[in-house]
């Protein structure tokens, strides 16, 4: 039972990884750390793609500073201009239409010295349209169609690939609770023997014979 | 070892090449305006075959191939020399990664690539094993299994230089598995396009000639992969309510974990008080002032 559990479970990790697996114009759901500034670049093919994306900050090791403020987000299109920004975000969405095909930029920006870990998935998707339809005599309808579809599945991917950033995310803020909760329980009890020990001595000094006799 | 993937040819893995077998290759030019487009994009289509130790308890664990393809566009970054930068993935266990990664030359597309553009390239797992190691080099690729699941890291480093120089490196890392038997589906396409119509037609490995049904089969793959990628969501939903309940369950032990903390607390402060109050007391008759 216990064996073919075993195996179900993993065939479900090898059928799960079936999503990580890229069809069309896409990347893995891919982590980078951000010590100011890091940027990757993306092909856009054609003019009007839609570009979508999400991308999550997992920062770890959060046991004696505060929560991290957030990174900039910044795309810029091959032209120069900024196509799209989110500011002083721990993560989010973002999708936008390419005004022209290139390389684009997608840059994080990190305003504290901290570095901090990004975990980033960006799809372009192309659906071809009428223009296209005219132009290549095999092109379908259907795949148009077909298109469509791949789009549509491509961005519930895309959001649990979101999802699963943010869950990650989750769990390092509650183990780092749990953590902290230990550390400053225990700590609270140390020094509360400590300050109630020092009492006492301090006490037993003021009575003691050495220190004047009738002082007190 | 560093070989260039040359179209045509199907790579299994770290370098290899393997011929299907087949007698070659058959050119056939579906439309010039694809041709055309896929110049302009310059990124291939082509079938990448992975195997992987499929964990299938009827067939018990044979090597099933798979067959897909897979549109290769990557990542751009930029290395400054004498500089990491790494990037990663959270790979589940049995699930096979392949990645190719090169310099992007920044001369003109004639001219040699600049000596010092070489970078140093290592793949290594959660635990520090170490999957790929290539010291030095322009171009290479990569290809191994995940044996534990989590975070698989490739950081590539740049040599210094004197006046100190930035190197675009193109990563395309591909991970996931999919073991599915198509040997007895269709023939083994490989294109150049930019989008689903055009493609050259191997010699299938089972039958003789294939049909230039091009249109027909190329849909019924596509579909077969949207059906595919269905399969791969509803999993991940199952996954991600695993570790929804995992985690819930570590919040509901953190919840009563705190309280009994609490609690203790107040009984090791009230403890405290009442061992300073005795101690003091024995302190003081024992000095006789009370």
């Amino acid at each position: 039972m216990e064996r073919r559990e075993r195996m179900k479970f993993s065939k479900v990790y090898a059928m799960v990884t079936l999503l990580l697996f890229s069809f069309v114009r896409d990347i893995s759901a891919l982590s980078v750390t951000v010590n100011d500034v890091e940027c990757v670049y993306e092909y856009v093919l054609y003019e009007g793609d839609t570009v979508s994306g999400n991308f999550v900050v997992v920062d770890h090791d959060i046991f004696w500073s505060s929560d991290h403020p957030g990174i900039d987000f910044i795309v810029t299109s091959p032209a120069g201009n900024t196509v799209h920004t989110l500011k002083g975000t721990s993560g989010d969405k973002f999708e936008f239409k390419a005004p022209r095909g290139g390389m684009y930029k997608f840059c994080f920006h990190n305003p504290q010295s901290t570095p901090e870990t990004v975990s980033f998935y960006i799809h372009v998707g192309h659906i071809p349209n009428e223009h296209d339809l005219a132009k290549d005599e095999h092109l379908d309808p259907i795949n148009v169609k077909i298109a469509e579809l791949r789009e549509a599945l491509e961005s519930v991917t895309a959001e649990q690939k979101y999802l699963k950033a943010r869950d990650a995310r989750h769990r390092h803020t509650n183990e780092s609770t749990q953590k902290r909760v230990i550390f400053y329980t225990v700590g609270e009890y140390l020094l509360l023997a400590l300050a109630s020990g020092l009492q006492v001595m301090y006490i037993r000094r003021l009575f003691s014979k050495s220190v004047g006799y009738n002082r007190v | 070892m560093r070989k260039e993937r040359r179209k045509g040819e199907t790579y299994l893995g770290d370098g290899e090449e393997q011929h299907d077998g087949t007698n070659g290759v058959r050119n056939i030019r579906v439309s010039k305006a694809a041709e055309e487009r896929a110049e302009r994009s310059n990124f291939v289509l082509n079938f990448v075959i992975i195997t992987d130790l499929s964990i299938n308890p009827k067939k018990g664990g044979l090597l099933l191939l798979l067959l897909s393809t897979t549109l290769t566009q990557s990542v751009r970054f930029d290395l400054q020399s004498a500089h990491t930068k790494c990037i990663a993935e959270d790979i589940k266990a049995d699930a096979m990664t392949v990645g190719n990664y090169k310099i992007i030359n920044p001369n003109e597309p004639n001219h040699p690539m600049p000596d010092s553009h070489k970078i140093t390239v290592r793949v290594t797992s959660v635990k520090g094993n170490n999957y790929h190691y290539a010291d030095r080099v322009e171009s290479g690729q990569f290809a191994f299994q995940a044996r534990e699941p989590g975070d698989y890291m490739a950081c590539f480093w740049a040599a210094d230089h004197k006046p100190p120089i930035t190197i675009t490196v193109d990563l395309d890392w591909k991970s996931g598995v999919s073991a599915k038997d198509w040997s007895n589906a269709i023939c083994i396409a490989y294109a150049k396009s930019g989008n689903l119509a055009g493609f050259v037609l191997h010699h299938s490995q089972k039958k003789g000639q294939c049909s230039v049904n091009a249109k027909a089969k190329v849909m019924q793959l596509e579909l077969e992969k949207l059906f595919e990628t269905v399969t791969s969501i509803h999993d991940e939903m199952f996954y991600l309510r695993e570790r929804e309940e995992e985690m819930q369950k570590l919040n509901v032990a953190t919840n009563s974990r705190m309280g009994f903390l609490s609690f203790l607390s107040l009984v090791v402060c009230l403890s405290v008080a009442g061992l300073q109050l005795w101690h003091l007391k024995t302190f003081f008759e024992k000095k006789k002032i009370i």
